[in-house]
């Protein structure tokens, strides 16, 4: 499917990842941020799985007016990426940020309970929810990667992401189970999902230390000089440029699985099934794959993994795909996220000094969340001109250019480290 | 232990006592609403259906008549109700025939159907929908039903939700067209994006022709359509779930509204003769429903709390504030 240039041999590999000592690496600190993100996933997805229903069903409403609100606040939650990492390099408080995300993120479920069916209730819930979000992100990471020696960093991230995806897959059976149990009981769901919520900030709050909390706070004291220092980094201003770029050309999951609904492969009531098939990957390849970023240089695991999505383009673009073709965007899908997500925060953390990790992991956060909207407008913009299969080949003649022209500028910013 | 250990299990029985709390002290059922102007449903019922005319409703009264189809008088549509065998989430009858979109389990997929039935209850045949419920209106001759339903995962819009519209002939409970598959144009040339959504039908007396919703970006375009011809012509901007007055000349809908106040939707009422649209300003709650004629001065629609809905009734030429016309009851139509 696609190659490395290998520094060892797979067997090297696979042997590293069958010792009980490289699981042992993965620091205490790491798999209790992971059990507050599968938590905190359980609360999110129980939510998001069943809101569909209590809007359109239960309530009665237009579920559009999503839409109104991702229109009165555009660009907002990429910025509170960007202000959380800052934050948390500055004050070196990254828990407490990180606290704070996850605690405005959990009481927004009390909302819910008392919003009923008033749109602007409803709003705020759903953007408090969104920024609580935005702002725990970067310092999350920033623990993540402080919490690492720098050579298991990708192991640490991987680890992290396959609970995270554990909650995600976790969270709608648990909703499903309840409303089972209690049909009609939607403020159940709010009341089980806000328990979770704060379980999960009590873990991190109880039990998750802040490596840094001691060390002296950062000297940069403004936002711009913050920003200076990080692009004074070959390495970084390389790595956010380049995962900026890749996501410019990066087709996002609803237009994929609306392809292959298009192709006439799976129905429409077929697509919640596509997101479980899709997640269940991402959780078992982000370990394997995290490691493998451990041990190969990590942009070449990054760039393999958008290799892997010009391969779901090109299966997209066959004509009458077959039903094993659905199985292969789904492989190819979770293994992108696998090699890319956590990759790029062990790649960017691996980059800078212990002082400026939240605000680096905070910018490449923003700038990626930025590209994937313009990715966005601009794949239903040629898809609306042109139709699917003229978007998808744009971004499929696209998307190999981008990976060429970054493998060549980070391998570059490689080159330049040893010379140093 | 450490006080740490102490501290999270004092925060685990913390939170299961105060999830016990809920659901020991929270009301069952869907009771009463939060806004305090609703009267008690009635406790009595009728032991026969009520003769024309009358309001059908789906009950939302928390005892074994919750979801069934309910039948209110119209002279006294506040008092008691006949209760049917049918349960629906979203009803409307015309002319003798009636239709209920329903939600069953299937395993672990949840399954969403129309069903046809006749003024017995009885049904007669039953479609296959492809999302959730959302609107259901049948022509005024009973010939045909135009369902909307909501599909999630489907749109191209990245958190979205898309709809389809599907016409239904009535008699022999069979698809006669989705309003994707019309031709659309406006100001006389052809309308097409990738992004189109249909929702929210309601038809004129002829039982051919219709107007509904199509939304497109941003954009909320008013469309009346032609059955027979498959062709459906832009002829308003800014127009949501509209309803057409009985007498054919009016059309009443939903606006966006999105100010310091809040988001929501307000009723508005355009004249079809002379296309001059009024605010209905009496009525200053956000209302998101496909709006019901109780006569040709007055329009119904529900308004849910956090554990129920009610029929409020409001005119669209006074100035009275809105009341409650049917306690704990959703999905009005008026038999007539």
């Amino acid at each position: 499917m696609y190659s490395f240039d290998w520094t060892g041999s797979p067997r090297a590999w696979l042997t590293r990842m069958r010792d009980a000592r490289t699981w042992r690496r993965v620091t205490p600190n790491v798999w209790l941020i992971g059990v507050t993100s599968l938590l905190t996933d359980i609360s999110s997805e129980m939510i998001a799985s069943i809101l569909p229903l209590y809007l359109v069903v239960f309530l009665g409403m237009s579920p559009f007016m999503f839409g109104v609100i991702d229109g009165l606040y555009p660009g907002v939650t990429s910025l509170v990426r960007w202000f959380g990492g800052v934050a948390g390099d500055r004050s070196r408080r990254h828990k407490e940020l990180a606290a704070a995300g996850y605690a405005v993120s959990a009481l927004s479920r009390i909302g819910w309970l008392v919003a009923g069916a008033n749109p602007s209730w409803i709003a705020a819930t759903v953007t408090a929810d969104r920024v609580g979000k935005g702002v725990r992100t970067a310092p999350r990471d920033a623990l993540i990667s402080l919490s690492s020696a720098p050579q298991d960093l990708g192991q640490s991230f991987g680890v992290h992401r396959a609970m995270d995806a554990a909650g995600a897959m976790l969270g709608p059976l648990a909703a499903f189970v309840l409303l089972a149990l209690a049909p009609r009981r939607f403020d159940l769901v709010f009341v089980a999902s806000f328990a979770m919520g704060i379980i999960g900030l009590a873990v991190l709050l109880l039990f998750v230390r802040n490596p840094d909390a001691a060390a002296p706070p950062a000297v940069v004291a403004s936002t711009t000089g913050q920003l200076r220092a990080l692009l004074s980094q070959p390495k970084v201003w390389t790595a956010v440029a380049a995962s900026a770029a890749l996501a410019a050309v990066t087709v996002s999951d609803a237009f994929i699985y609306l392809s292959l609904q298009r192709q006439g492969v799976v129905s429409a009531a077929a697509i919640p099934l596509l997101y479980v098939g899709t997640n269940c990957v991402y959780l078992l390849l982000a370990v394997p794959f995290g490691a493998m970023a451990d041990y190969v240089p990590r942009w070449k695991v990054f760039l393999g993994g958008h290799v892997m999505m010009v391969a779901i383009y090109l299966i997209l673009l066959i004509p009458n795909l077959p039903i094993g073709g659905v199985a292969a965007v789904l492989l190819l899908l979770g293994g992108y996220y696998a090699a890319t997500d956590g990759v790029l925060s062990a790649l960017i953390s691996g980059a800078l000094p212990r002082e400026l990790r939240g605000s680096g992991l905070g910018l490449v956060a923003t700038a990626v969340n930025i590209a994937r909207l313009l990715a966005s407008v601009g794949f239903g913009w040629l898809w609306s001109r042109r139709g699917g299969p003229a978007a998808l080949m744009a971004f499929a003649i696209a998307m190999p250019v981008v990976i060429l022209v970054c493998g060549w500028a980070l391998r570059r910013t490689e080159r330049e480290i040893i010379e140093t | 232990m450490t006080w740490r250990a102490w501290a999270f299990i004092a925060v685990i029985v913390a939170v299961g006592l105060a999830g016990a709390g809920y659901v020991r002290f929270a009301p069952g059922e869907p009771a009463v609403s939060n806004r305090g102007a609703v009267t008690d449903a009635p406790a009595t019922r009728l032991s026969v259906a009520p003769a024309r005319p009358f309001i059908m409703v789906r009950s939302m009264v928390a005892d074994d008549s919750f979801n069934h189809i309910a039948l209110a008088p119209l002279d006294a549509p506040e008092g008691p109700r006949f209760v049917t065998p049918l349960s629906c989430e979203r009803v409307f009858f015309a002319a003798g025939r009636g239709v209920c979109l329903t939600i069953g389990l299937e395993g672990i997929t949840t399954t969403y159907a129309a069903q046809v039935f006749d003024e017995q209850f009885a049904v007669s045949g039953t479609v296959p929908l492809t999302g959730m419920p959302s609107r259901v209106r049948i022509s005024p001759d009973g010939r045909r039903a135009g369902i909307t339903v909501f599909e999630t995962g489907h749109s191209y819009a990245e958190s979205g939700y898309s709809t389809r519209t599907t016409l239904i002939d009535t008699a022999s409970a069979r698809i006669i067209d989705h309003l994707e598959a019309f031709r659309v144009t406006r100001d006389g040339v052809p309308f097409h994006a990738v992004d189109f959504n249909f929702w929210g039908v309601t038809f004129a007396r002829d039982g051919n022709r219709f107007y509904a919703t199509l939304g497109s970006g941003e954009v909320k375009h008013l469309v009346e359509g032609d059955i027979d011809a498959r062709t459906m012509r832009v002829i308003a901007s800014d127009v949501e779930c509209p309803s057409l007055s009985p007498d054919n000349t009016r059309v009443a809908f939903k606006k966006a509204f999105n100010s310091a106040r809040g988001i929501g939707w307000h009723l508005h009422v355009l004249d079809l003769r002379t296309m001059v649209d009024s605010a209905l300003t009496a009525e200053t709650r956000s209302v998101d429903d496909q709006v019901e004629w109780l006569d040709d001065d007055h329009v119904m629609y529900h308004l849910t709390g956090t554990r129920g809905a009610d029929i409020w009734s409001l005119s669209t030429i006074g100035a009275e504030p809105p009341r409650v016309v049917v306690p704990l009851a959703y999905s009005p139509a008026v038999v007539r």
